[in-house]
C-alpha cells in the first residue's frame, strides 16, 4: 500500500463519517498517537512502502509524523476537498526577492568561487571547497 | 555536483534562491514545510551538501529542524546556513555561528556558501 492510502486509511479508520466532506479532518494529541502508531506496525510489518531500508525506529516515528501533517494538508479527502497550494508566494513581504540582479555588486570571483562549489573542485579564491570521491558523484 | 535543500515558507524566496543556485551549478530541492523536509532527507538517493532555511521554520512534534538535523548522526554532517526574519544568513565557520549581512540576500547567501 502507498504511503497516502496508509495515511488516509489510519485517518479514516478513527474518523469515520468525517473523512471525505467539506470540513477538513484536525487530529488531536491521542488521535495522532494512534495513528503514528498505526502506520508505524505498517511500515514494520512492511504493509506500507518504503523505497530504502527502514530508518531506526525514532527516525521512523519522525517520518511517520512528517507524513501524516504532509497529507493531512495534501490529500483532498481529509483537508477538506481543497486543491492544495503549496505555500504561499509574498507572505512574508519583508523578503526581497532573490534575482540574479542582485547579484550585481558581488565580487566576480566569489562567483566563479561559488561555481567551483557547485561543481566540487577546488579554485584559487581560498574558499572551503570539499572535493566528492569520485564514487558518490552522479555526475 | 553539489546539492542544496532549500527550506523556507516563502516561495518567492525558495524560487528565486534556486534558480540563482543553480544557475551556478547547484542541484537543489526546495520544499516550503518542516514535514516536508523531513521526508526529502529521508527519501533522497544522497544527502544534501548544504541545507539553507528560513531560521524561524515551525516545529514538527515539538521539535525544529534546525535540532532534528543537528541531532541525527547522519545528517548533522550537513553545513546548515539560516535566513533570519532581517534576511541575515548565519552560518558555522570554524564553529562559530557567524552571520552575513551583504546587502542583498543572494550576495549573503554567496559569502555564507564560500566562508
Amino acid at each position: 500500500m502507498n504511503q497516502k492510502e496508509a495515511v488516509f486509511l489510519a485517518v479514516r479508520d478513527l474518523k469515520r463519517g468525517e473523512v471525505d466532506t467539506d470540513t477538513p479532518i484536525v487530529l488531536n494529541k491521542q488521535e495522532k498517537a494512534v495513528v503514528h502508531q498505526k502506520l508505524f506496525d505498517g511500515f514494520k510489518k512492511g504493509r506500507v512502502a518504503y523505497n530504502h531500508e527502514l530508518p531506526s525506529d525514532d527516525k521512523l516515528m519522525l517520518y511517520i509524523s512528517g507524513l501524516v501533517s504532509n497529507w493531512l494538508r495534501k490529500d483532498k479527502r481529509l483537508n477538506g476537498q481543497r486543491n492544495y497550494v503549496p505555500g504561499r508566494p509574498g507572505a512574508r513581504s519583508n523578503v526581497p526577492n532573490v534575482t540574479n540582479a542582485s547579484l550585481a555588486g558581488i565580487d566576480p570571483a566569489q562567483l566563479e568561487a561559488l561555481r567551483a562549489l557547485a561543481a566540487g573542485r577546488s579554485n584559487e579564491q581560498g574558499a572551503t571547497i570539499i572535493v566528492i570521491p569520485a564514487a558518490n558523484t552522479n555526475d | 555536483m553539489k546539492r542544496i535543500l532549500v527550506v523556507h515558507p516563502n516561495q518567492d524566496v525558495c524560487y528565486s534562491l534556486s534558480d540563482m543556485l543553480r544557475e551556478f551549478g547547484f542541484e537543489v530541492g526546495i520544499t516550503d514545510t518542516t514535514p516536508e523536509a523531513v521526508q526529502v532527507l529521508m527519501e533522497c538517493d544522497r544527502d544534501p551538501d548544504f541545507i539553507i532555511m528560513a531560521h524561524e521554520m515551525p516545529a514538527l512534534e515539538g521539535m525544529y529542524l534546525r535540532d532534528i538535523i543537528a541531532q541525527d548522526q547522519q545528517w548533522s554532517k550537513i553545513r546548515v546556513l539560516t535566513i533570519t526574519e532581517d534576511n541575515i544568513v548565519f552560518a558555522e565557520v570554524k564553529g562559530t555561528e557567524t552571520g552575513f549581512p551583504q546587502g542583498s540576500l543572494a550576495a549573503s547567501v554567496v559569502s555564507a556558501l564560500l566562508s
